[in-house]
């Protein structure tokens, strides 16, 4: 993974970091606006570049190069200014942060309805809980969730993947299919304890 | 005259100044009459003469003007002083006059502060512009202290830290400051606004991580890392993990909701039917503790906050 610009935000993260002050071993100290810079680094061949410039203009300006030197890898970017968001993806970016929106709402969370916060804080930031995706095991196929034992062993089913369409808190009698793909919001402890019982079942994503 | 003398002062001094002018004339007029043209005067002949004469009109009627050679020339002097006195004067009222007039058109009226239950926001920014709209949207009053703050919303200009600010923004019944500032002006914020307020709930943000313990201890009661939010949202989308690519989809709308149980407790989640009424309780916290995915057959206790997932199927 690529990561251009040097700052609080992408020390955090793991990957090569490009940026005229950029230190440390694994990272390059050049500017990563030069295509020059991001061929050596070589963009051609990674799949994911993360692009958190100080100032928008060269966001932009690198989003345009990375997506012109490699059509296939994912861009995410962080910007600053509201105006930028359409211009970024226009530019071709998969995935962009609006920092000042991204703060405001968690801080308007922590406002209006402190313990949403919270618990928010705990599946995005923490990772205290997780959002566990599980294959629907074949015993369980065209059978009511209320039928089953899945609240008692696993716990509540707070979204339901079938094929593209998303379930949102899916109804007792709602009917199981093949191939659903059930949520459950787990704490850490927890998973453990389930994997033991429907290892086989849940998915692995990294 | 000093120009920052008020509209209201300069008002006073031009009705004393003329009547001041009309009383001299007055007394002119009834000495040179007596001593000089030796007539018989009345007092509402003095006062005639002189308003007819400051006030330019200039037309006398038969007795009451003065012919003798004194007289004339006082009349002379007393029209131009009383001439100086009047256009003098309305030139010092007009001027500020208009000054005010113009201003009052031009700069929109300013947005009181709130008096009760109202969000301070301590420092003006992109992030505040996010919270100011969607607390104008939800109609909870609100009020920005900062040294550029907008004309257009509730505001006061200053810096939050000081603690005269902050007293101006009624912080002793406000119900919430949010520090938006840089590491600095937050921690200065927080401290001056704790000392004012011990019972203000006080979110500030940190740019970075080692500033979370300090704003910790100037009486933060919650921290968001700016820091930590970007890099941690950043590294589910890396990941592609079901975080990312669900929590968008099923937060969306915030759908999450908080509910405190009182007229609820000692019935189950099952007996309330919350699900059919509410929604899906996927936690509860009680004593501080959270407790997930709760079973149908808890019961519920007073003090227990439910969160509610709502919408869906």
């Amino acid at each position: 993974m690529l990561i251009c610009g040097y700052n609080s935000i992408t020390k955090r993260l793991e990957g090569k970091i490009i940026d005229e002050t950029a230190e440390g071993k694994n990272n390059i100290k050049a500017d990563p606006s030069d295509p020059q810079v991001l061929i050596k680094a070589g963009i051609k061949k990674e799949d994911i570049v993360i692009i958190a410039m100080d100032n928008d203009e060269k966001n932009i300006y690198i989003t345009l190069l990375a997506r012109e030197l490699n059509p296939k890898i994912k861009i995410a970017v962080v910007v600053k200014k509201k105006e930028s968001v359409s211009k970024v993806y226009g530019a071709g970016a998969d995935y962009v942060v609006l920092e000042s929106e991204l703060i405001g709402k968690e801080i308007l969370r922590y406002l209006l309805a402190p313990k949403v916060a919270s618990f928010m804080e705990r599946v995005i930031v923490s990772e205290e809980l997780q959002l566990i995706g599980m294959k629907l095991p074949k015993f369980y196929v065209d059978k009511r969730i209320k039928d089953t034992d899945i609240r008692k062993k696993i716990g509540l089913i707070i979204a339901i993947k079938r094929g593209e369409e998303i379930i949102r808190n899916p109804k007792p009698d709602t009917v199981l299919k093949e191939d659903d793909i059930l949520i459950f919001l787990l704490q850490g402890k927890e998973i453990n304890k389930i994997r033991g019982i429907m290892g086989q079942w849940i998915l692995q994503k990294s | 005259m000093i120009s920052s003398f008020p509209l209201k002062n300069r008002l006073i001094l031009f009705i004393l100044m003329v009547l001041t002018t009309i009383l001299l004339g007055s007394l002119g007029y009834v000495l040179i009459k007596i001593l000089v043209e030796h007539e018989s005067v009345s007092l509402t002949d003095a006062i005639y003469f002189s308003v007819v004469t400051i006030s330019t009109l200039g037309y006398y009627p038969s007795g009451v003007s003065l012919h003798s050679e004194i007289g004339k020339w006082f009349t002379i002097f007393y029209l131009i002083f009383g001439l100086g006195v009047i256009f003098g004067g309305i030139q010092a009222l007009l001027g500020p006059w208009i000054e005010l007039k113009v201003k009052s058109a031009v700069q929109e009226k300013k947005v009181p502060v709130p008096q009760d239950a109202h969000v301070i926001i301590a420092g003006y920014n992109d992030v505040a512009d996010v919270i100011m709209d969607e607390l104008e949207f939800l109609d909870i009053p609100f009020v920005v202290v900062d040294d550029n703050a907008p004309a257009d919303k509730p505001s006061l200009n200053g810096k939050p830290t000081e603690m005269e600010n902050l007293i101006k923004a009624n912080i002793e019944r406000a119900r919430a400051l949010v520090a938006l500032g840089d590491n600095e002006m937050n921690a200065v914020t927080v401290i001056t606004a704790r000392k004012l307020n011990k019972k203000l709930n006080i979110i500030a943000l940190s740019h970075n991580e080692g500033v979370k313990d300090i704003l910790k201890k100037c009486g933060v009661n919650v921290v968001v890392s700016r820091d930590e939010l970007i890099s941690s949202i950043l590294s589910h989308w890396i990941k592609n993990d079901f975080v990312q690519a669900f929590a968008g989809e099923i937060f969306k709308d915030m759908v999450l909701e908080e509910h405190r149980v009182d007229k609820y407790a000692g019935k189950s989640i099952m007996e309330l039917n919350m699900r059919e009424k509410k929604g899906l309780v996927i936690g509860i916290y009680r004593n501080g503790q959270l407790l997930v995915n709760p079973q149908p057959e808890m019961v519920l206790k007073k003090g227990d906050i439910l969160l509610i997932f709502k919408g869906g199927a």
